[in-house]
C-alpha cells in the first residue's frame, strides 16, 4: 500500500516563464534548457522528497503584457513556484501579480538593484548589478584611468540597464569624468551603425555596452569599424557565446563583467557542461547556469515544504546553498552574494584581463 | 439446500444463445482487428518512412540546389577584387532577387570581413565574422557548411546560414528557415502526419509550427532522432508532443540535418479503428439476432412453463386453476407430459383439499360448539386461536379479543403458572389440573385444565366448574342444614316425649299439692314444704313448656301482627337488658310488615336472642334489630329451607360480639347446648327461638365468625292480612264450677285423680273410665247424663281419638274436651279435628281446668 501510495504521489507542478521569442530570446532559451535539464535529473533521481516535478514552460514574448498572463496562466494551473524570468524588465512586469497569488518567482537572472532588499515573493540568484557595476568601474576608473566614458544602453530592458547607467554615471560623475549615456532600443532601431555614430560622437575614451548578445556584438561591430582604438566594456548580459561569435574580432580586448567562470573546472560544473552539452549539442551560458541553479535551488525548498507559502519559506531560511561553481549565501530576503569576475577577449578566448 | 438464489430460465436460455453466438464471433473478430492492426501499422511505418525519404529528397534538392546556385557566385566573385564593388554587388543582386528563400546573402574576404552584402546594408558591410564557427569550418573543411539554426539579428526570423569558402571570397548566405517550412509542408503524408526538420544538433529548424523554430525546440533526446544524428535512418514508436507517434527520420545529405515524419498512433490506425466499428456494428446485430433466437426460443419452451407455474401457483392459492393454454403449432412432447402429470396431480390434491376442508370444518363446528374452551397456544402461552367458549370462561367479549394474550395471564395463582409451565417441561402434557382463573373483568373462575403439547403449539382445553364447584358446596352447606335440622327434630321429638310423660307427672304433683294446700291450713308448719313442692313443680311445668315450645309442642294463638310494632313493643325491655354498654339501634320500615303469629312467642325470642347478643358482648358493643322485606327468589327461599310460596320478611339481630366457632355454630340451635357457665343458661334460648321459628313456617340462620360478631336473621312468611287491635286480656278468675256429670277418660291414675277431684270440688257429677274402651263403655251406660266428655289423647286400648269416634257415633252431638302433653298442631297431625272438640293442655292448673270445663259446656 505505501509503495503503491508513493508511485501514485502527484507531481510538483513548477512553473518556468522564459522570453522563447522577441529579442532577447538567446536568454530565454538558455534558461528553459538549463531549467529542463535540472528538472529531468531531479526527477531521475525520485524528485525532491520522493515526488516528481512537473516543468510547464510558458513564454513570456519578452513583453510585459504577455509576461504577466504567462504568470497568471501558471498561477492558475496550481504551480507551487516559477522559475523565471530572465531579464529585469520581465520581473518588474510579472512580481506583483507573483505577489498578490503569493506564488514565489525564483529569477536566475534578473538582477536590477530595485529587487533587492525587499520582503517579496521573488528570489534572484544574479547578485545585484550595483557589485558588478562598482567591479567594473573600478577598472575603467582606477586601471584604465577613462575620462570620458560613453554608455550605449537599451530601453527595452531598462529596469536592467538603467540601474547600470545610474550607477557607472554617479559613480564617474563624483570622480571627475564625463559620461554620455546613448540609447536605443533592440530590435526597433534601423541601424546600429547610426547609434555606434552617435556614441563615438564625443569622442570617448571608451565605450559601455550595455545590451544583449547579438545587440552588443553588433554594436562592437560598428564601433571597431569607426574607431579601432576606442575601450569597449560590457555586461553579463551581453558577452555570451553568441555574442563572441558574432562580434569576432571586434570583441578583442573589450572588458566585461562575468559572473560565471565558464572554463571552472570544478568537477560538478565539469559534469553539469557535459551534461549540457550531450542534452542540448551545445555548451551551457550564464543563464542556463543560473537557470539550473535555480531550479535546484527551488527542489531545496520543495524537498523542505511543497507548498507555496512553505517553499519561500524554507528558501527563505536556507542560508548557504551549493552552487556548481562555489557555496552563496541567500538572505532573508531572497537576494544572492556571489563572486563577481572581470574578462575579457584575447584570440577570441573568454580569460581575466591583465 | 442451497442459499443461492436460483437464476432465471430465460435469463439462462438468453445468456447460452448470446454465448453460442458471441463467443465465434469475438475470436474471429480479436484475430481479423489483430492482423488488419499490424498490417496497417506496417503500412504506416512505411508510409512514413517514405515520406520522410520523399522529404528529405526534397530538402536535398533544395539544398543542392543552393549550394550550386553559391558555388555559381562564389567562382563568378572570385574573378573581381575588393575594389570592384559595383560588379561585385551585380553579381549578388540576382540572387537576392530571384531566389526566395534567401534573407541576405554577402561576400567575405579572407580575414573573415564583410565586403559587399546584398540587400545592400552598410552596418553588415565591414562587420568581422571571423568569430562565426560557421565560417572557420566552412574554410577549415573549404567545403560549403550549414550553420545551427539562429534568429536573424536583422529580420529577428529563423535562419541558417550557408558558407561557400573560397580563396578570395566566402559566400554568406542567410536562408530563411521559412522556406524549409514551405517545402516540407508541400508534402504532406496523410492528415495527421507531420514533418519535422532538425539540424545536426537536434535542433528543430523546420516545423508545421513555427515558435518550434523560434524556440529552439530540441529533440535530440529521442533515441530514434539520435540514431538518425549518427546517419541511421529508422522507424519507431515515440513520445512527441504528449502522445505515441509513429515516427520514421531520414538524413538529409551533406548537412546532417534530419527529416522526421510522425504520425499519432491514434490516427494511424484509422481503418482499425473504422474496422473495429464495422466488426462491432456486425457483432451487436449477431447478438441482437441471437438475442431475438433467444427469446423465439424462451417463449416456446417457457411459455408452457410459465403457464403451469401459474397453474401450480393457482393450485397452491386455492385459485380456480386455468386451463392450459393454446401452445400453436409448435408443441412439445416433454412439456405436455409435464402438464398432464400436473393435470393429474391438480385433480387429486383437490379431491383431497375438498375431503381435509369438510375434516376441517367438522372439527371447527365441534371446536367452536364444544362446551369444553379450547385454545391454541405459542409455547409462550400466547393465544393463536380460542374457542367462544373459552372467550366466554375468560370472560372476553368475542374468542378474537383472546388474540395474542397469554393463557397463563388468566391464572389467579403464579404458583399455578409455574407447576404448569415445569409439568409441561417434564412431561409435555398436563392433565384434569384444577386452576383458579381470574376473567377479564377481573370475576374468579375454576377450571379444569388439559395441556398438551404438539410441536410449537400447545392445546389447551379449559372445562369450566365454577358452577359445579359452586354446587357441591351448596350441596355440602345444606346437607349440613339437613343434618342439624334433622338432628335439632330428633332431640325435638325426644324432648316433646319426655315434657309430655313428665308433665303428666307435674299435673299430679301439681293437682296434688294444691289439694294438700287447700286442705292444710295456712298455718300448718307442713304447709311451707307443700308450697316448696309447688313452687319446684311450677319451675319445672315452665321447663316443660320450653322444651314442648322448643319441640313445637306448645300451642300458637296466631293472628296477623306487624312485626316492627313487637320489636317496637320489647324494645324498652330490650334496652334495659342489655345494659348501659351496648349501643342498641332499631331499623324499622316505614310500613307495616305484616305475618301472621303469635305475638308472644315472637316477644320471646326477641328477648332470647337479646339476652344472647349482651352475653355475646361482655365488654361492651353495638347491637342492632331490623325489619325489612325479604327479597327471595325461589330457589333462594328453598335453598334456606323455607316452604311456601313468600313473600318473606326478615327479623335481622346483629351484634359486634364474640362470635361463634363453626363448632358453636353448628350445633348452637340444639337444647341444653351452653357455652356459658353452668348455671348461667339453660341451653334452651336458642331452641326455643328455633322451635317458635320453624313454628311460625319460618327459618332462622346464623351468620357468624370468632371476633367478627354474629347475625341471626329470621325469615317469616309475609302476610297481606289486616292487624287487628289485640283483645283485652281475659281477667283472672277462679275456676267456675257446675252441676252437669262429665266422664273422665284418663289411663294415669295419678291425673285422673287429680281431675276428677278438682271437678267434683267445684261440684260437678263425675264418671271415670280407665282407658278409653272404658270410657266408651261408661258413656254408653249414662250416654244422658254425660253432658261432657274429658278425654285423654293418649290412653291405652282405645285412644282418645278413637274412643271420641265410638262415644260420637252413640251420641254424635256429644261435647268433647280432649286433655293432651302435645301440643294442638301435633294432634291436628295426629288427625284430630280440633275444630269441633277442645283441647286441655297439659299440665294445667285446677283453675284453668275449670275454667276450660265450664267454657266447654257453655258452648252452645
Amino acid at each position: 500500500m505505501l509503495l503503491l501510495g508513493a508511485c501514485q504521489r502527484e507531481p510538483i507542478k513548477v512553473g518556468g516563464a522564459f522570453g522563447l521569442s522577441g529579442r532577447h530570446y538567446d536568454l530565454g532559451i538558455s534558461g528553459r534548457d538549463g531549467a529542463t535539464l535540472a528538472v529531468e535529473e531531479l526527477n531521475a533521481a525520485g524528485g525532491p522528497g520522493g515526488r516528481k516535478i512537473e516543468l510547464l514552460v510558458v513564454d513570456d514574448q519578452q513583453d510585459p503584457e504577455a509576461a504577466r498572463r504567462a504568470v497568471r496562466s501558471l498561477v492558475d494551473q496550481g504551480v507551487v513556484a516559477i522559475v523565471g524570468h530572465m531579464t529585469s524588465a520581465m520581473t518588474e512586469a510579472s512580481l506583483p501579480v507573483a505577489n498578490q497569488a503569493h506564488v514565489l518567482l525564483v529569477s536566475p537572472t534578473s538582477s536590477a538593484m530595485k529587487f533587492h532588499g525587499l520582503d517579496d515573493w521573488l528570489v534572484t540568484l544574479f547578485p545585484s548589478t550595483r557589485r558588478s557595476a562598482d567591479l567594473l568601474i573600478d577598472r575603467i576608473t582606477r586601471v584604465d584611468k577613462v575620462r570620458r566614458l560613453a554608455v550605449v544602453y537599451d530601453l527595452s530592458n531598462l529596469a536592467y540597464t538603467q540601474s547600470w547607467y545610474d550607477r557607472v554615471q554617479e559613480v564617474l560623475t563624483a570622480a571627475g569624468s564625463a559620461v554620455h549615456p546613448v540609447t536605443f532600443t533592440s530590435g526597433a532601431e534601423p541601424s546600429l551603425g547610426e547609434v555606434a555614430g552617435r556614441a563615438l560622437a564625443g569622442r570617448p575614451d571608451a565605450v559601455l555596452v550595455i545590451a544583449n548578445a547579438f545587440d552588443s556584438a553588433s554594436i562592437c561591430q560598428q564601433l571597431r569599424k569607426r574607431d579601432a582604438a576606442v575601450r569597449l566594456y560590457g555586461t553579463d548580459w551581453g558577452f555570451t557565446h553568441d555574442a563572441i561569435a558574432h562580434g569576432g574580432r571586434a570583441l578583442e580586448g573589450a572588458i566585461f563583467t562575468l559572473k560565471v567562470d565558464m572554463e571552472n573546472r570544478t568537477p560538478k560544473f565539469v559534469r553539469f557542461k557535459e551534461a549540457y552539452r550531450a542534452r542540448f549539442s551545445r555548451a551551457p551560458d550564464f543563464a542556463a547556469v543560473f537557470s539550473y541553479e535555480a531550479i535546484l535551488l527551488l527542489a531545496e525548498g520543495l524537498r523542505r515544504d511543497a507548498t507555496r507559502e512553505g517553499v519561500r519559506r524554507a528558501i527563505l531560511g536556507l542560508g548557504t546553498f551549493h552552487g556548481l561553481q562555489e557555496d552563496f549565501h541567500v538572505d532573508a530576503t531572497g537576494d544572492v552574494d556571489r563572486p563577481q569576475l572581470l574578462m575579457t577577449i584575447r584570440d577570441g578566448l573568454v580569460v581575466r584581463p591583465e | 439446500m442451497s442459499t443461492l438464489r436460483p437464476h432465471r430460465l430465460s435469463s439462462w436460455l438468453l445468456f447460452s444463445a448470446a454465448l453460442v453466438a458471441l463467443v465465434p464471433a469475438l475470436l474471429l473478430t480479436g484475430v481479423a482487428l489483430h492482423d488488419l492492426s499490424s498490417r496497417e501499422r506496417e503500412r504506416a511505418t512505411e508510409r512514413s518512412a517514405q515520406l520522410a525519404h520523399a522529404l528529405a529528397g526534397e530538402l536535398r534538392r533544395f539544398i543542392d540546389g543552393q549550394i550550386v546556385e553559391f558555388t555559381a557566385l562564389r567562382i563568378a566573385a572570385e574573378g573581381h577584387s575588393t575594389g570592384d564593388r559595383g560588379q561585385l554587388a551585380d553579381h549578388l543582386r540576382p540572387h537576392s532577387q530571384a531566389n526566395p528563400a534567401l534573407l541576405s546573402v554577402q561576400l567575405v574576404d579572407a580575414s573573415g570581413r564583410v565586403v559587399i552584402a546584398d540587400p545592400p546594408d552598410p552596418d553588415v558591410e565591414g562587420t568581422d565574422l571571423s568569430g562565426q564557427p560557421w565560417l572557420k569550418e566552412a574554410r577549415e573543411r573549404g567545403l560549403p557548411v550549414w550553420s545551427a539554426a539562429t534568429i536573424s539579428s536583422r529580420t529577428s526570423k529563423p535562419s541558417v546560414t550557408l558558407v561557400v569558402p573560397g580563396q578570395r571570397w566566402s559566400v554568406v548566405c542567410y536562408i530563411d528557415l521559412g522556406t524549409l517550412a514551405d517545402v516540407i509542408g508541400r508534402v504532406r503524408g496523410g492528415q495527421a502526419a507531420t514533418a519535422t526538420v532538425l539540424d545536426h544538433d537536434g535542433t528543430i529548424i523546420a516545423a508545421h509550427e513555427p515558435r518550434l523554430v523560434r524556440e529552439r525546440a530540441s529533440l535530440r533526446e529521442i533515441p530514434l532522432v539520435r540514431q538518425a544524428l549518427l546517419g541511421q535512418d529508422g522507424g519507431a514508436v515515440i513520445a512527441l508532443a504528449g502522445q505515441q507517434q509513429l515516427a520514421s527520420v531520414a538524413t538529409v545529405p551533406h548537412t546532417g540535418w534530419v527529416v522526421l515524419v510522425a504520425e499519432p498512433v491514434e490516427a494511424s490506425q484509422a481503418v482499425v479503428g473504422r474496422s473495429r466499428l464495422i466488426l462491432l456494428a456486425v457483432l451487436v446485430g449477431g447478438l441482437l439476432t441471437a438475442g431475438l433466437a433467444g427469446r423465439l426460443l424462451a417463449r416456446r419452451i417457457l411459455g408452457p412453463v410459465r403457464a403451469l407455474s401459474e397453474r401450480t401457483r393457482a393450485l397452491a392459492s386455492g385459485e380456480p386453476v386455468p386451463s392450459p393454454p393454446d401452445v400453436g403449432t409448435i408443441r412439445f412432447r416433454e412439456l405436455e407430459a409435464l402438464s398432464a402429470g400436473f393435470d393429474s396431480m391438480a385433480q387429486r390434491v383437490r379431491s383431497r383439499e375438498a375431503a381435509l376442508q369438510r375434516s376441517e370444518a367438522s372439527y371447527r363446528r365441534i371446536v367452536s360448539t364444544s362446551l369444553v374452551g379450547v385454545a391454541s397456544t405459542s409455547l409462550e402461552g400466547e393465544i393463536h386461536f380460542a374457542n367462544e367458549t373459552m372467550a366466554r370462561i375468560l370472560g372476553a367479549p368475542s374468542a378474537e379479543a383472546l388474540r395474542g394474550k397469554r393463557l397463563t395471564d388468566f391464572f389467579q395463582d403464579v404458583a399455578h403458572q409455574r407447576q404448569l409451565v415445569d409439568d409441561l417441561k417434564a412431561t409435555g402434557q398436563v392433565a384434569n389440573r384444577e386452576v383458579a382463573l381470574l376473567t377479564v373483568t377481573g370475576g374468579p373462575r375454576t377450571g379444569l385444565l388439559n395441556v398438551a403439547r404438539d410441536g410449537d403449539t400447545l392445546i389447551g382445553l379449559v372445562v369450566d366448574v365454577s358452577d359445579l364447584k359452586r354446587s357441591a358446596a351448596e350441596h355440602q352447606r345444606l346437607e349440613q342444614q339437613l343434618e342439624r335440622a334433622q338432628r335439632v327434630e330428633a332431640v325435638g321429638r325426644l324432648a316433646g316425649g319426655v315434657a309430655h310423660d313428665l308433665n303428666n307427672v307435674l299435673t299430679a304433683v301439681i293437682g296434688f299439692g294444691h289439694l294438700l294446700a287447700e286442705a292444710l291450713p295456712a298455718t300448718h308448719p307442713e304447709r311451707e314444704s307443700v308450697d316448696g313442692i309447688l313452687e319446684a313443680a311450677g319451675r319445672a311445668t315452665a321447663l316443660t313448656r320450653s322444651l314442648l315450645t322448643f319441640a313445637r309442642k306448645n300451642p300458637l294463638q296466631p293472628r296477623p301482627v306487624d312485626l316492627g310494632a313487637v320489636v317496637r313493643g320489647v324494645a324498652s325491655m330490650l334496652r334495659n337488658l342489655l345494659g348501659e354498654d351496648i349501643e342498641f339501634t332499631v331499623e324499622l320500615p316505614g310500613e307495616p310488615l305484616v305475618t301472621v303469629a303469635d305475638p308472644a312467642r315472637l316477644e320471646q325470642v326477641l328477648v332470647n336472642l337479646g339476652t344472647n347478643a349482651r352475653d355475646a358482648m361482655p365488654g361492651g358493643g353495638r347491637l342492632t334489630i331490623a325489619v325489612a322485606r325479604a327479597a327471595l327468589g325461589q330457589g333462594e327461599a328453598a335453598a334456606l329451607g323455607l316452604d311456601g310460596p313468600g313473600p318473606w320478611i326478615t327479623l335481622t339481630m346483629k351484634d359486634s360480639g364474640l362470635g361463634m366457632t363453626p363448632e358453636v355454630q353448628r350445633q348452637a340451635f340444639e337444647p341444653f347446648f351452653t357455652t356459658k357457665e353452668s348455671g348461667k343458661g339453660t341451653g334452651l334460648g336458642l331452641s326455643i327461638v328455633h322451635g317458635i321459628v320453624r313454628q311460625h313456617g319460618g327459618v332462622v340462620t346464623v351468620a357468624t365468625a370468632q371476633g367478627a360478631g354474629t347475625t341471626f336473621t329470621i325469615y317469616l312468611p309475609a302476610s297481606d292480612e289486616r292487624v287487628e287491635a289485640p283483645a283485652l286480656p281475659e281477667e283472672a278468675r277462679a275456676g267456675p264450677g257446675g252441676s252437669e256429670t262429665i266422664l273422665v277418660a284418663e289411663d294415669e291414675v295419678l291425673v285422673r285423680q287429680v281431675v276428677t277431684t278438682t271437678l267434683r270440688k267445684a261440684g260437678y257429677r263425675v264418671i271415670e273410665a280407665v282407658d278409653g274402651a272404658d270410657a266408651v263403655a261408661r258413656f254408653r251406660e249414662q250416654r244422658d247424663a254425660v253432658a261432657l266428655c274429658l278425654l285423654d289423647v293418649i290412653m291405652p286400648k282405645l285412644n282418645g281419638r278413637e274412643a271420641l269416634a265410638a262415644i260420637r257415633l252413640i251420641t254424635p252431638g256429644v261435647r268433647v274436651l280432649l286433655a293432651s302433653g302435645f301440643t294442638g298442631s301435633v294432634l291436628e297431625e295426629r288427625g284430630l279435628d280440633l275444630e269441633s272438640v277442645g283441647l286441655l293442655q297439659k299440665p294445667m292448673a285446677p283453675a284453668e281446668l275449670l275454667r276450660r270445663v265450664r267454657s266447654a259446656l257453655d258452648r252452645s
